[in-house]
């Protein structure tokens, strides 16, 4: 194989941070695929994913025959799959568009089942070392400074996290702040990075900057370590706050475990909870005070009723602000004051 | 938005003027904007409002001078009576997203590099001046406020516009909750007032409601007064070292130019 073939062949999203001329020969030991390895592979057939996300940031069609590179890795979507980062070597799964190869073990019965990938290999770079996204991570710890910051957690898949950790970080923009936009678990996946880009924030950031291509199944320390990578990156960057969203609901593994840990918590100066009616709003809000946890307000599709957001307010006694108020300079400025940013971080 | 010079006046020889107009929403906005022949950087930009007669013309001629002399941006804007009735508050009509507007303009052209301006207001200029700080210190180097009315003190116990507890009928945006979590901010801030020390005629423009005479004054000299302290008592009470300056300009009734000409400008472009 050379590097033109490895150069040409389709990669994916959440390896953008590997450059593929380091690509130069493959491992068939796919056996020992680890969580982040390079897989080889080629398409099979077309299931629920049609394309597969580009570095570039576009989607290219996937066809039978196609050979593409993708990190092995787990999934956590309840609108599609459940799979773990394992490589048959007869066939495997593609179970995130962004890139991720593994095996499925459930999926949604609304959806099709997932697109199949004939695993090559592992893709090894010059020193013959598989190449593994956690090699190319962020430098750690690239500045000490404390960043003031905003977790975006919600009841589920869909319940308006990205829409609102968008809608801030643009209203942060226009109020005047740096803002770090940070995707802190899920699966790699162009759509959200590209909105938050989109936001006007300063800097945007996800997991696989931090080497995960998702961070389904990791080891906690891991992800809690990749979330302080991201935030030292964004202060190194000048950021004034950072909006920093969690994946899934806060029932998911690792969100559930991030949101039980003290030290995790006391990096969020609040929390902002999206969810989709009055009594996921209610549920929602007494179990995050089980954490200790209480959310300075509510957002997500909720908001989208005036009746269901009064509802909610009611049971909750939170206010509920919507996407157009997130965007509003003088609610995000309040809410970052809310969350800690004093004068005193903007003079350092 | 458009840009359309004008030919620099007699008494600012130095300095480049231009005129723009940014459309926010379904309102416009214009202002004039002074650049210095040389900027000094340390200095932060000058936005300076006028009052309900919209004087904008007289602000920059008192202003302009001076801010040429040291250095500093100077950015005048122009809230027109069609499209900004109620330019002085910020609730149902939105003049902070205007200010943003230019701001982040003039930024965005290379105009000004920094975040932060100084913001000074005369009258009704002088209310938006304090109300956008409130809401926004992260945006201001250094407030001036000069003859408003009256002002929202930093006062959980009277009612918005005129403090910062609850209204019972909040307008839009619901600014004293926003006000009241950026107070610790706003109070870190240098806050300059001042007043003519003649300015206590109760002409038919001076709001007499009862509940500002009671806790603000009768005049605007009282008022003034009041804010002042009302800004250190609150800083006090949140160990906040306040750094609030009061200022009152001899032989000076409510009228700009009387109190450009006693030195006012010069004060506030040198602070």
């Amino acid at each position: 194989m050379t590097h033109l073939a490895f150069s040409t062949m389709k990669w994916c999203f959440s390896a953008r941070r590997i450059d593929p001329v380091l690509a130069t020969g493959l491992k068939e030991d796919l056996a020992q695929a680890a969580p982040g390895d390079m897989i080889l592979g080629r398409v099979i057939s077309i299931g629920n994913h049609t394309r597969i996300q580009l570095p570039s940031g576009r989607p290219a069609t996937l066809y039978p025959g196609d050979l593409v590179a993708l990190p092995c890795g787990a999934r956590y979507a309840p609108d599609q799959f459940e799979g773990v980062a394992e490589i048959d070597p007869k066939s495997c799964d593609m179970l995130a568009g962004g890139g991720c190869v593994g095996l499925m073990r459930q999926r949604n019965e609304r959806i099709k089942p997932p697109t199949q990938i004939q695993p090559l290999g592992r893709i090894t770079g010059p020193d013959g070392r598989v190449l593994n996204t956690r090699d190319f991570a962020l430098l750690e710890r690239l500045s000490t400074r404390s960043l003031p910051a905003i977790c975006v957690i919600g009841t589920s898949m869909n319940s308006g996290k990205t829409t609102a950790a968008v809608a801030l970080s643009h209203g942060l923009t226009r109020a005047g702040y740096r803002v770090g936009a940070l995707k802190a678990t899920g699966t790699g996946s162009f759509g959200d990075f590209n909105k938050l880009v989109d936001s006007g924030a300063a800097y945007v950031a996800d997991f696989s900057d931090a080497g995960m291509a998702t961070t389904y199944l990791e080891p906690m320390e891991r992800v809690i370590g990749g979330i302080d990578v991201l935030l030292a990156a964004s202060a190194s960057q000048g950021c004034d706050i950072a909006v920093v969203e969690i994946a899934d609901g806060i029932f998911q593994r690792e969100t559930a475990a991030l949101l039980a840990d003290p030290a995790v918590q006391a990096r969020f100066g609040g929390f902002i909870f999206a969810c989709g009616d009055a009594v996921a709003a209610a549920g929602g809000v007494l179990c995050m005070a089980e954490m200790g946890i209480r959310p300075m307000m509510l957002t997500g599709m909720l908001s989208c009723s005036p009746i269901a957001a009064a509802e909610a307010e009611h049971a909750t006694g939170v206010s509920v602000l919507t996407k157009r108020q997130l965007e509003d300079p003088a609610e995000a400025n309040a809410l970052a004051a809310q969350a800690g940013v004093t004068e005193l971080d903007r003079a350092a | 938005m458009c840009i359309a010079p004008i030919h620099p006046k007699a008494d600012t020889p130095t300095a480049t003027q231009k005129r723009l107009c940014l459309h926010v929403g379904k309102k416009a906005v214009s202002a004039c904007v002074q650049i210095p022949a040389r900027v000094n950087s340390s200095l932060a930009p000058m936005i300076a409002l006028h009052g309900i007669s919209r004087n904008a013309d007289d602000i920059l001629h008192a202003f302009g001078p001076e801010c040429d002399r040291v250095g500093r941006v100077l950015v005048v804007p122009r809230f027109s009576r069609k499209h900004w009735p109620h330019f002085q508050t910020i609730a149902r009509h939105r003049p902070d997203r205007a200010l943003l507007a230019l701001m982040d303009h003039l930024r965005q052209t290379g105009v000004i590099s920094s975040t932060r301006v100084s913001i000074f207001g005369y009258s009704g200029g002088a209310q938006l001046a304090h109300r956008f700080a409130m809401i926004y210190p992260q945006r201001i180097a250094s407030l001036h406020v000069a003859a408003a009315g009256w002002y929202c003190a930093p006062d959980h116990k009277q009612a918005f516009p005129m403090g910062l507890g609850q209204p019972a009928e909040p307008e839009g945006l619901n600014a004293a909750s926003l006000a009241k979590r950026q107070l610790r901010n706003f109070l870190t801030l240098p806050i300059h007032v001042y007043v003519g020390r003649e300015d206590v005629e109760r002409d038919d423009a001076l709001r007499k409601d009862p509940s500002i005479e009671t806790h603000q004054g009768r005049s605007r000299l009282a008022r003034a007064r009041s804010y002042a302290e009302s800004l250190r008592r609150a800083a006090r009470a949140r160990s906040i070292p306040a750094q609030v300056e009061f200022t009152e300009l001899p032989g000076c009734a409510h009228d700009f130019s009387i109190c450009a000409k006693a030195g006012m400008t010069r004060l506030v472009c040198t602070r």
